[in-house]
């Protein structure tokens, strides 16, 4: 007999009745009974009892059947009525990941026959719209959410006639739409700006056009986020966020396992906040958040369910541990898996549970309603928490390094240009808007979770790297549009070049002038030191004002050139550098001059190349390039010496340029140091790469004593932990890399100051990371909040925690660990409190008696209990800071970054110096626990879906390996800082800015009227704050309207210190949200520490944007040929023909009435389309061509269209640099496509510059300067609805 | 968990359906048009197509020992009328749609099943509830798991 007390209940909500189930019971009526509780009923196995103990109460039970005791014995663990499970069904979509952009929109489903065998056990975005809106129309409780716009825009265009039935479902509260996103862009790999782009992008679709209400931010499968993300998301106007990675490892704390696939999810006893809490970011802002504890797939499964009855039960079962980590009685339970169908049981569960169980519901629900449930719940206070949700699958920051470095210089460059093309226009240049926004989508698109992150297939990176490319060059284009622009407006007394500055901020820097045989001089006419080189000259631009430029004259002369010398030693006024020819032309001596110290560890060397053997796939989760997997093999350049060092001087400095080789790579690295720059630029070139799952990181052992990783990140700069970068990830699955904005490095971001009374000696303690112990949940927002808030503002992220809790720091379930502990309350308070004192020696209570704040250090340093197989859940493993008082005086103690502790000390403490590595497009990073700095560069995968070709022929690079292994030459930038003080002292922010946003020349005949210097925009005071978007206000393409003229200009900034500022940009301002509705005047900008802002200033103008020429042409089924992005990009319009031929135009203007010419097969038409509305053209025809003048034209074609092939007429091209090389592109056979086929070159980044497309033939013009090296080249072709990739060329320059 | 050709891969009321037949099910797959689309047989997708493949197998064997109970004589409806639309497919899902495809005998169970029902997803509805319980007694060695069976080694990278 068995007795199982459940958490059911039967009966009403005014008399809930528990279920017991007695199972095995003798024949007869089961009946049980103990003291305070008497059965009601009994049905099948079910007995309903009434009691009046409280939840969590236990009572003994006896069974009796037919009213006579069985000697069978139980026992009634009292549950809680009032428990709510709202079932969400939802599907996870991809644009791309291992399959392409058409295979998962339209063309996954697209057989021959019904049931042809793919592995088509899921269906792509059309179909799986269709069936979610299928299942609603047959099923009046069937509710559901979507989300995705690069599904949900196909779609609304494709099918116009369903528009009415999804305002409908929305209408009546069947459908939520969610994400308030484009997509799932995995931001810690952007800039925060792109993220803003891509909640602009998608409000604009989801409110504006499709009239419907994001509030919930929507990110299931992002590896990780940025901490600026919930505040930015809380600008937009999203309340709520939910999604399934972050805190923990691999797929959460209920189901990270190693070495066993077979056990069921485990009971989240590890994780120490509930799963509702306000995730808040280091600007202050946040929103209520849902962690989806068991994945955003967990109630999907029971789809397999063979009866109503089992799936009801698995439902309950998942309730059940859900429950425990729940803020309130109710749950939230996704019911859906990537590109799921509708679920079969969810709603008979909805309809058939409530006929037997009055708690818990089960409900088929949407997220407004679970949120709106959670904030009704009286006294809800959720646990705020700062927690860097980070590193998820760290592998993801290096996989494809070369997207990753064409992602970040394409969208610097988006910005620059948006920049400088709006300056342009209130100078009276038509503003390129629909280009820029071209560039922007590609961007958005880019940045989506399976792109960026390197985790895609061959053919989908190829795919990609044609939208990053396009970004790029539309960048491109308008950024020396507009510069030219600004320029030829200068009076420069002659020939001259005008030097942009792109940073709000003066800047003295070295900058390129693409002009040759010229140099500059100063005011009293004397030529500046300057270098040559072939094509143009460099020289040390100084003091060029913020957001302006600065002209020098020209006169004709020949710069000088690098020289060589003799030694192996660099120096400049800021640092000595030497290498050592012995090991490898690693540097052996880094000197600063401004510390008189050098900085290497003893023995060791930098800058030194390490190659990593990794597993193809992780041993225990079978899983890929998303995972950094090293298998303890390592192979270093210092090994062996160098196969040359030169050292060369100059009037701008000094450089070494070493060779050598290590494993798979062949190397020329060069470190640089140039007068009245203090900063040691550092290149690796890879002349030769051919490594099979192996992982290439360079390093640099500068031990800070004392000191923490420290990590710029979106708008933010934080605190981390160290990483593990040798391990055997067989054996220690996490190495905890993560990803970097501009730069990296060790020193503190925040200090404990321990003052000893009695000696007045000082100590620091630098502190990263924090676990903010609470007695109870209960005291979590009222206690912790505030603190927490003001300490994420100086970099240190927190978690907080209760006392009888789980601890945070067990490196087997937690993503990542604290290095310090915060204990609110004193022990009489605080039982963690208590046990702290109880562990540590006696002084440190007696010191407590008449104090409020105490510090305790931990028992052991922290390098010695920081392992790979950390567990630092140890009561005396970290340091407490204890707050038994006074902690709104500590609050406010956080916000010079010290914080202050009286007491005794004897501890060596921190070095008070910061070392940092600045990257140009290179994430991937950790300090070790000795101090040692590792930048990954690049690495090779096999492991799936590397080789994985979707529409053959499949094509490689020129060896024949697939496209992850990236062999071909790469070029890696990156500089060492170092100084004394912390990373504010060090102005790191704005020195990272500066290395990724160089100043750029334009050479002119200096004839016009502006004056020679100008800043077009500054900020007051210079440095505090810094700006990452310049733009007419407003976003009409993204809210389906047609760009006019503006008479305002949005500038973006955030405040980069964690220090309060007031910030004034020189004109009358009115502060905006990030959506950039209506403002308010605001005379002084007050910023917060790490606050993000957006303010509107008249400027002038108006800026008018260029319209667009019928000329641009986008097909209406652009995702067929994976394009990202439409060639027109927003797509107002789109028209699509039926299979009968009809044409259909339809609107996504809100407002405008738009009268489009439509050419159908032989005849022209003229039809009138209301906003958000519809027009038919009767065919039928094969192809359509629709023009709205203004806003372009767009084109479809019906399916069956020729098949054809690209082929290029050689597959081996050698060409010197400044010499030209041409190739044909042989479409073949000819093909009689109705709009013809456009081309796309592609190839890695390096050749981005000097190869294009003209008139079918391939144009590769590599410059005078180019490097030697070897890369490659294919050509996509683009048309009749299907991509065609030629096979790939080999591409040498000498 | 490699599947091995001495244990059935899976068993359908007592009888066995065995590793070679599904070798010889792929071995046809792939020598038919588009058979070069196939994933590597050595990989996670080829071990999920052999998972599948064996879905497709069994519901077929389902087919035909149910249909042996039903009035000989009534054809079964073409493809088409069971299956008239990508919502259809997705409803059923590929393996079925796949067995119904191939088995005659599939889409007479079907139309009696679902012939008291109106409209198309009522019938699929009803078809899917009589499918389910019959599934799932059906046993599947190692490395024969339902594809989208979690627990299996080579189910959808991620959940």
């Amino acid at each position: 007999m068995n007795v199982e007390s459940t958490e059911l209940f039967a009966g009403t909500e005014d008399d809930p009745l528990q279920i017991v189930r007695v199972t095995g019971a003798p024949p007869g009526e089961v009946t049980v009974r103990g003291p305070g509780v008497a059965t009601a009923f009994t049905r099948g196995d079910e007995v309903a009892v009434r009691t009046s103990h409280p939840a969590g109460a236990r009572v003994p039970l006896e069974v009796l059947v037919n009213g006579a005791p069985t000697g069978g014995t139980g026992e009634l663990v009292v549950a809680e009525p009032g428990w709510t499970v709202h079932m969400i069904p939802h599907f996870h979509y991809d644009p791309v990941w291992w399959n392409t952009q058409a295979a998962y929109t339209s063309e996954w489903d697209r057989t021959d026959e019904p049931g042809s065998p793919r592995l088509d056990f899921q269906r792509a975005g059309f179909d799986l719209v269709r069936a979610h809106l299928a299942a609603a129309e047959h099923d009046p409780d069937y509710r559901f959410v979507l989300a995705e716009v690069d599904y949900l825009k196909p779609y609304w265009d494709t099918f116009p006639e369903d528009r009415a039935t999804i305002r409908d479902l929305l209408r009546r509260d069947r459908l939520e739409i969610v994400g308030g996103t484009w997509n799932e862009p995995n931001g810690n790999l952007t800039s925060a700006e792109l993220t803003a782009r891509n909640v602009v992008y998608g409000t604009g679709f989801q409110r504006d056009i499709m009239g419907a209400d994001p509030a919930t931010a929507w990110q299931l499968d992002v590896f990780g986020h940025d901490p600026q993300f919930p505040g930015m998301m809380a600008d937009a106007g999203l309340t709520s966020s939910s999604w399934a990675r972050g805190p923990f490892h691999q797929w959460g704390p209920m189901l990270t396992r190693i070495g066993s696939w077979d056990d069921p999810p485990t009971d989240p006893d590890g994780m120490q906040f509930p799963s509702e809490f306000e995730w808040l970011s280091p600007s202050g802002r946040g929103v209520l958040t849902a962690y989806m504890t068991n994945h955003y797939s967990a109630g999907w499964w029971m789809d397999y369910a063979p009866t109503l009855e089992a799936a009801c039960d698995a439902v309950y079962r998942i309730f059940l541990q859900l429950k425990q980590v729940a803020a309130t009685k109710h749950v939230l339970l996704p019911v859906g898996a990537d590109y799921s169908p509708p679920n079969r049981w969810v709603t008979r569960i909805h309809r058939d549970w409530p006929t037997r169980y009055v708690w818990p519901r089960l409900q088929c629900s949407l997220p407004k309603d679970f949120f709106a449930a959670v904030r009704a719940t009286p006294g809800f206070s959720p646990s705020p928490q700062t927690r860097d949700m980070n590193p998820v699958y760290t592998g993801k920051d290096v996989s494809y390094i070369d997207t990753k470095q064409a992602h970040r210089a394409a969208e610097l460059l988006t910005q620059d240009a948006e920049q400088w093309a709006t300056f342009a226009g209130l100078l009276g240049a038509p503003y390129p808007e629909t280009v820029l926004d071209v560039a922007w989508r590609q961007l958005v698109y880019g940045a989506h979770h399976d792109a960026i992150t390197g985790t895609e297939s061959d053919q989908v990176y190829l795919d990609l790297l044609a939208g990053w490319r396009e970004a790029h060059t539309l960048a491109g284009a308008v950024h020396d549009g507009a510069l030219q622009h600004i320029a030829d407006r200068v009076d420069g007394g002659g020939r001259s070049v005008t030097v942009f500055n792109p940073s709000a901020w003066p800047r003295t820097d070295l900058v390129d002038v693409a002009t040759p045989g010229v140099r500059p001089v100063d005011d009293g006419g004397v030529p500046l030191p300057c270098l040559s080189y072939p094509g143009g000259v460099r020289f040390l631009a100084r003091d060029v004002p913020s957001l302006g430029y600065r002209t020098w004259r020209l006169v004709p002369g020949d710069a000088d050139r690098w020289t060589a010398a003799a030694g192996t030693e660099i120096a400049n006024e800021h640092h000595v550098v030497s290498v050592d020819p012995d090991r490898g032309g690693a540097i052996d001596r880094i000197h600063s001059v401004a510390e008189g110290r050098d900085l290497l560890a003893p023995g060791r060397v930098a800058n030194e190349l390490v190659v990593y053997d990794e597993y193809v796939e992780q041993p225990v989760f079978k899983e890929g390039p998303w995972h950094l997997l090293p298998n303890g093999r390592v192979a270093g350049s210092a090994a062996a010496p160098a196969g040359s060092v030169l050292r060369e001087t100059s009037p701008l400095g000094e450089r070494l340029t070493v060779t050598g080789t290590v494993g798979p790579a062949a190397y020329t690295q060069q470190i640089t140091l140039w007068h009245g720059v203090d900063r040691v630029d550092c290149t690796t070139h890879l002349d030769r790469w051919d490594g099979t799952d192996q992982l290439l990181r360079v390093r640099f052992p500068l031990p800070v004593g004392g000191g923490r990783p420290v990590y710029e990140v979106g708008d933010a700069v934080i605190g981390r932990g160290f990483g593990f970068p040798d391990v055997d990830t067989a054996e220690h699955p996490w190495t905890l890399d993560n990803p970097a904005y501009t730069w990296f490095g060790a020193g503190s971001t925040a200090r404990i100051r321990v003052t000893d009374p009695s000696t007045g000696r000082r100590t620091l303690h630098a502190v990263g990371v924090a676990d903010v112990v609470v007695p109870a949940l209960d005291d979590a927002a009222p206690l912790a909040r505030d603190l927490l808030i003001a300490l994420a503002r100086v970099g240190v992220t927190a978690t907080t925690s209760v006392a009888a809790g789980a601890r945070y720091g067990l490196l087997a379930v937690d993503s990542n660990l604290p290095d310090f502990r915060i204990a609110v309350g004193g022990p009489s308070s605080n039982p963690f409190t208590a046990a702290v004192l109880d562990a540590a020696p006696s002084y440190f209570r007696e010191l407590l008696t008449g104090q409020h704040l105490v510090w305790v250090p931990a028992a052991r340093p922290l390098r010695e209990v920081w392992t790979p197989t950390g567990d630092l859940t140890g009561v005396r493993d970290l340091p407490v800071l204890i707050v038994a008082g006074g902690l709104s005086d500590l609050v406010a103690d956080c916000a010079d970054a010290v914080i202050d502790v009286v007491q005794p000390t004897t501890d060596a403490g921190l070095e008070d110096r910061t070392v940092a590595l600045l990257n140009r497009g290179i994430p991937g990073c950790c300090v070790d626990v000795d101090g040692t700095l590792h930048l990954s560069l690049l690495r090779s995968c096999t492991g799936w879906p590397s080789g994985v070709w979707i529409d053959p022929p499949r094509r490689t690079t020129p060896d024949g390996t697939g496209f992850q292994l990236q062999h071909w030459t790469h070029t890696f930038e990156y500089a060492l800082v170092t100084g004394a003080g912390d990373w504010r002292d060090n102005d790191l922010v704005r020195r990272g800015h500066a290395f990724n946003h160089p100043l750029r020349a334009v050479t002119t005949d200096g004839a016009g009227d502006l004056p020679a210097v100008a800043s077009l925009l500054s900020v007051e005071p210079p440095g505090a704050a810094v700006v990452t978007a310049v733009k007419p206000t407003g976003n009409p393409l993204a809210t389906g309207r047609i760009p006019g003229p503006r008479s305002t200009v949005t500038v973006r900034l955030y405040e980069p210190n964690g220090r309060a500022a007031d910030v004034t940009l020189g004109r009358p301002m009115s502060r905006t949200d990030l959506l950039e509705g209506p403002g308010v005047p605001v005379p002084v900008l007050r910023l917060r520490g790490a606050e993000i802002a957006t303010v509107t200033v008249d400027l002038g103008g108006p800026i008018v944007p260029a319209p667009v020429g019928d000329d641009v042409v986008s097909d209406a089924r652009s995702w067929l040929t994976n394009r990202g992005v439409p060639a027109g990009g927003a797509l107002p319009f789109s028209v699509h023909l039926d299979d009968a031929g009809t044409a259909t135009v339809t609107s996504d203007l809100v407002e405008d009435t738009i009268t489009a010419t439509v050419a159908l097969g032989e005849t022209t038409h003229t039809v009138t389309v209301p906003p958000l509305g519809a027009a038919t053209v009767p065919g039928p025809a094969l192809a359509v061509r629709a023009t709205v003048p203004g806003l372009g034209t767009v084109t479809d074609v019906r399916t069956g269209q020729p098949a054809f092939e690209v082929d290029l007429d050689t597959d081996d091209i050698v060409v010197p640099a400044g010499g030209t090389a041409t190739l044909d592109v042989r479409v073949l056979p000819a093909t009689d496509l109705p709009f013809g086929v456009e081309l796309q070159p592609l190839g890695p980044p390096e050749i981005w510059a000097w190869t294009t497309i003209v008139a079918g033939t391939v144009v590769i013009r590599p410059p005078a300067h180019q490097r030697p090296g070897t890369w490659w080249l294919l050509v996509k072709a683009l048309g009749g609805g299907t991509p065609v990739y030629s096979p790939t060329v080999r591409i040498t320059v000498t | 968990m490699t599947p091995t050709h001495h244990h059935p891969a899976a068993v359908v009321d007592g009888a066995p359906v065995w590793p070679h037949e599904i070798d010889a099910r792929l071995a046809r797959m792939r020598a038919a048009d588009g058979g070069d689309r196939l994933p590597d047989p050595s990989s996670a997708e080829g071990r999920q197509l052999r998972r599948w493949t064996t879905q497709v197998v069994v519901l077929e064997r389902l087919f035909e020992a149910a249909a042996a109970g039903l009035p000989p004589g009534v054809a079964g409806p073409a493809i088409r009328q069971v299956v008239p639309d990508g919502v259809a497919a997705v409803e059923l899902g590929s393996m079925t749609t796949a067995a119904l495809t191939r088995s005659e005998a599939g889409r007479r169970v079907y139309a009696h099943v679902a012939s008291a029902y109106p409209g198309g997803h009522a019938k699929r509805r009803a078809f899917l509830d009589w499918l389910a319980p019959r599934l799932h007694r059906v046993e599947l060695g190692p490395g024969y798991e339902h594809p989208a069976d979690p627990r299996q080694p080579d189910a959808e990278h991620r959940h």
